[in-house]
């Protein structure tokens, strides 16, 4: 980018700074001990040319919407539209669920995202033993059709795009939305949206795994190979880093697992027969923004990066937009605190300016209650203004990818791409990732980042404004939270009860049967669920004849 | 109430087969290693029932593979006691003690006992209180007692002076096994599991190893080398109902009473090495003093070893 | 040898964040104690039965969905049918009203986000020790 002689130049002044400039107000103000990224790399005082001595604008950077997307995967980013502000919601039954949908979309929430009950999410009806206590609680409980059908009343699925929060289950609910759609008269190439789907993030953070991997991997093939013919609109998969970074990762092991993930299912879906230019284009990802602003924006720019070199030359895509690398992000929950919550809104809304100036095409932003319970109305309203603020006042979009040319900048991208990289090759030397993560690797070097960065709070090295500095004196006044009644759970039992009692059995028991056969037999199980969920069989029936197939995961755990 | 009432109490408790006082027997043998002789000595004495080992390296399978074999047993109404030994910390003392959740297919299940044990500074895959909860164990009145070493690797040879019957698992994606095959942990074992059959590599894996155990010539016709698949619930069965043949043959033979002179053997010498190891480390007086004892025990020892020499 | 502090954590429920669970675990083993961990999605049950099996001197429970009411209550009532005394505590994302009845009803000692490792190894140990 640099000319020798200038860098030459550049180098000697900067020592001769450092030398009359720089010592002399240290020895009067003596700086902080210790600047680190969370990957534990040091950041220097000052970035200059010679930190970007080795970046190649047309390799590493280009344009906006070109090869390596670096800069950001559409020709015109916010210009033209603003990235889909999607807020994550979803509790008690689908009746409550329904009416704060409708709420968000009048207050200008441009795409739904549902969060799903524990029991939903595992596949056990509200009836099950182990669904006790849990009904409605951290999302939407829905047991079959019936409450999809609800969910989504009055919601046009031609119009609004609905992202779904579902892995393990992702076949099952992924029906659902389909036939409700067909009750709309809504054919399924007109949905937009998003399932999860994403299995192996599940068995390294999150933990609502059902079945082994195999056979998990197999029904994500299986999804595929459905959407792709039948969904054009519909992304197949989220392959998901939020979850790896809360569960205490570093902006290095977020962006190489998630990749490495997506490396497993590409290599999966090829193997069994299908065209990665084809369903490269309905992958998409969804990373977390963290604290740190300036590492954040570099890791989604080397994510994107990264993404496009992978799939360009590891797997020969020709096809630009499959090689594209779009994602949903949201905020850290992780960060947010019980101590002053009103805090959380700045921290929310610096994590949101992150994640826009790293070229996000969708955000959620997190309620500043979080760390106390389910958000209330208020709160969540508060977390969309936040991002309207940003979109339309701050000015921050007008200008593609802002920070490109910032020497930290693009230092920090460079060395994110490289370093998850690092990680990448030792997978692949371990065996790809579903060995890394039976085998606990990925856990454990997840879990030594959240040790240490947990120990670094405790020594005050890491402040945390409220929690280690700066606390309040006295009592604080407590927040108000939304509780989920008892009565939720019984009302869903008795709804299931009568369900079972009304539907046609017949109807239900022939396709279960069918579906079993085709499980069997190693067929797509897709048509057999939709056929299932279509008769109302329930989502714990249906998980649990699979479950009876495929066996249950057993973790590893190296702590 | 005072600690012998409480203690008698718990014997009472424990000969009427409750659960609790079973594991708080073996926390006390295993936190009094002194007395633990004493507290056995309380306990009825049973007959002696096959203790099995399973040991192998890291990543092998044993947890999953020891809990298939379990729940195999304990529905055929066998009642089984199992013993899982992970490392302790040489920094703290504390220990993470992870295999129960790879188990979790038997905790559920009334003929099962799985006890977590750390190995508390013991470096041969055990822990030196061992033979104290395995006698606890045995007189609780287990059909088979299943013992799962720590699985660190090559110096894990503990084991053979402790159970009856020893597997070796192995599975074939690993580079520790040919390790094992140099560092002669291979001949510690009498049946040789080979985990994950599903895999590629697992065909060419149990023919080497077989070669391998053929070009040793001994007359252990009870070896046996297994294939199974943890995944595919493959080859448990046989493992199974092997584990009783080699048993009756082990009575049949003799060999199980050399076995149990080797373990008592053992079992000495741990735990006169635990008590001249306190006494050396909390001697304050003069070194000579200490000097002169040590060669006049070992004087009279080499005595005594000439006297054994024949 | 001393005798060594036996710590059970348990996730009860379907939650599987298991974060909290697995930086407490270490920092109880760094500070010295035996964990058992069940790992995730145990029912209250379960955790009673390896507590038992283990003769853990004490349960710590952590429980991010809000199902913590629920799932305390139950576990407590098994300890208290078989009489058995273990006390246990409760880690997680708990609405500070929550918190006098919990203790009300047999929780020891309720962590909530931000506390620190520290702490929570001192108590563990205060109360097992105080026992």
């Amino acid at each position: 980018m640099f000319r020798d002689e200038e860098l030459k130049k550049i180098k000697d002044e900067r020592e001769l700074w450092h030398e009359k400039v720089v010592k002399k107000a240290i020895e009067r103000f003596p700086e902080r001990k210790e600047f680190k990224t969370t990957y534990g790399d040091e950041i220097k005082r000052v970035y200059t040319p010679e930190d970007i001595e080795d970046l190649n604008y047309s390799e590493d950077l280009g344009f906006p919407g070109q090869y390596p997307f670096t800069r950001g995967v559409q020709p015109t980013m916010y210009r033209g539209r603003f990235w889909t502000m999607r807020q994550y919601a979803g509790f008690a039954s689908a009746e409550e669920s329904n009416e704060r949908y409708k709420y968000l979309l009048s207050q200008g929430t441009m795409g739904l995202s549902v969060a799903f009950d524990l029991p939903t999410q595992i596949g056990y009806d509200s009836d099950d033993e182990m669904s006790e206590g849990e009904v409605g609680k951290v999302g939407v409980a829905i047991d079959s059709l019936a409450d999809m059908e609800i969910l989504f009343n009055e919601i046009p699925l031609d119009k609004v795009s609905v992202s779904m929060t579902i892995n393990s289950t992702a076949s099952v609910l992924l029906s659902m939305l389909i036939a409700v759609a067909e009750k709309q008269g809504v054919s399924p190439d007109k949905i937009r949206g998003t399932i999860q789907n994403d299995i192996l993030k599940e068995y390294i953070a999150r933990g609502t795994y059902v079945f082994p991997p195999k056979p998990s991997m197999k029904i994500i093939d299986d999804i595929f190979e459905y959407g792709s013919k039948n969904l054009p609109k519909f992304n197949l998969i989220s392959i998901s880093g939020y979850h790896i970074r809360e569960a205490g990762a570093n902006a290095v092991q977020e962006v190489a697992f998630t990749l490495a993930d997506g490396i497993a299912y590409v290599e999966s879906a090829i193997k069994a027969g299908l065209d990665p230019n084809v369903f490269g284009k309905n992958l998409s990802f969804f990373f977390n923004a963290h604290n740190n602003f300036i590492e954040e924006i570099a890791k989604f720019r080397a994510a994107r990066k990264l993404w496009a070199k992978i799939m360009k030359e590891r797997f020969g895509v020709t096809d630009k937009k499959a090689m594209a690398l779009k994602f949903h992000t949201q905020t850290a929950g992780s960060t947010l605190t019980a101590q002053q919550p009103q805090n959380n809104i700045v921290r929310v809304a610096l994590q949101a300016l992150s994640a826009v100036m790293g070229g996000t095409q969708s955000l959620h932003t997190n309620s500043f209650d979080e760390a106390l319970g389910l958000p209330t109305q208020k709160s969540a309203t508060i977390a969309l203004k936040t991002q309207q603020i940003i979109a339309y006042e701050s000015g921050v979009t007008e200008t593609i990818d802002p920070f490109a040319g910032s020497y930290v900048v693009e230092r920090l991208t460079k060395d994110i791409e490289k370093k998850a990289m690092e990680y990448i090759n030792k997978i692949d030397e371990m065996g790809g990732m579903v060995k890394a993560i039976e085998e606990g690797y990925v856990q454990k070097e997840i879990l030594n980042s959240a040790y240490d960065a947990q120990l670094k709070i405790e020594k005050n090295e890491s402040i945390i404004v409220g929690v280690n500095k700066f606390q309040l004196e006295g009592e604080e006044e407590p927040s108000e939270v939304l509780k989920i009644k008892k009565e939720v759970e019984e009302r869903q039992v008795a709804k299931l009860k009568k369900l079972r009692e009304t539907r046609d059995n017949e109807a239900v028991n022939k396709a279960l049967e069918e579906l079993k056969k085709a499980a069997l037999n190693n067929e797509n199980v897709m048509p057999y669920i939709l056929n299932a969920v279509k008769v109302y069989a329930t989502l714990g029936e249906i998980t649990n004849l699979l479950r009876d197939i495929y066996g249950e995961y057993n973790e590893s755990v190296l702590i | 109430m005072s600690w012998e009432n409480k203690f008698n109490s718990i014997i009472e408790k424990f000969k009427s087969g409750e659960i609790y006082a079973l594991a708080k027997m073996v926390s006390l043998v295993e936190d009094n290693p002194d007395y633990a002789w004493e507290i056995i000595s309380k306990l009825p004495k049973k007959e002696h029932k096959q203790i099995i080992g399973i040991t192998g390296s890291p990543g092998a399978g044993k947890s999953t593979l020891t809990s298939k074999l379990v729940e195999k047993l304990a529905k055929k109404g066998e009642k089984i006691g199992v013993i899982a030994v992970d490392p302790s910390s040489s920094f703290s003392g504390g220990a993470f003690l992870g295999d129960r959740i790879r188990m979790r297919n038997i905790t559920k299940s009334q003929n099962v006992y799985i006890r977590s044990v750390a190995s508390r500074g013991s470096v041969g895959g055990l822990c030196d209180s061992i033979f104290d909860i395995v006698d606890v164990m045995e007189s609780f009145g287990f059909d088979k007692i299943i013992i799962e070493t720590v699985g660190a690797g090559q110096t894990e040879i503990e084991i053979v002076f402790v159970a009856d019957t020893i597997l070796l698992v192995m599975s074939p994606d690993s580079g520790d096994e040919i390790q094992m095959f140099k560092a002669g942990i291979m001949e510690i074992a009498d049946g040789y599991v080979v985990n994950k059959t599903d895999l590629p590599e697992a065909n060419g894996f149990m023919t080497q190893l077989k070669n391998t155990l053929m070009l040793e010539v001994e007359s252990k016709s009870t070896r046996r080398v297994f294939g199974t698949s943890s995944v595919l619930n493959m080859g448990i069965e046989d493992i199974v109902s092997w584990f009783d043949e080699h048993y009756n043959s082990l009575i049949n033979t003799g060999e199980l009473n050399d076995r149990q002179i080797r373990r008592n053997k053992r079992r000495i010498r741990s735990n006169l090495l635990r008590i001249l190891d306190k006494v050396v480390y909390n001697y304050d007086g003069k070194i000579e003093d200490l000097e002169f004892a040590k060669e006049k025990i070992l004087r009279e020892l080499c005595k005594e070893e000439n006297n054994y020499e024949k | 040898m001393s005798r060594r502090i036996r710590v059970v954590i348990g996730k009860p429920g379907l939650d599987g964040h298991d974060r909290g669970a697995k930086v407490v675990s270490r920092a109880l083993r760094d500070a010295g104690m035996e964990v058992i961990y069940t790992g995730i999605r145990q029912t209250p049950s379960e955790i009673v039965n390896t507590a038992i099996q283990e003769d853990a001197d004490i349960i710590g429970l952590s429980i991010l969905s809000g199902a913590h009411m629920k799932l305390c209550e139950k576990l407590l009532k098994l300890l208290k049918e078989k009489d058995i005394n273990i006390p246990v505590f409760l880690g997680g994302i708990i609405p500070e009203d929550d918190i006098p009845v919990l203790k009300e009803i047999g929780i020891k000692e309720v962590f909530t986000p931000g506390t620190s490792l520290e702490l929570i190894n001192n108590k563990v140990k205060e109360i097992v020790l105080g026992e």
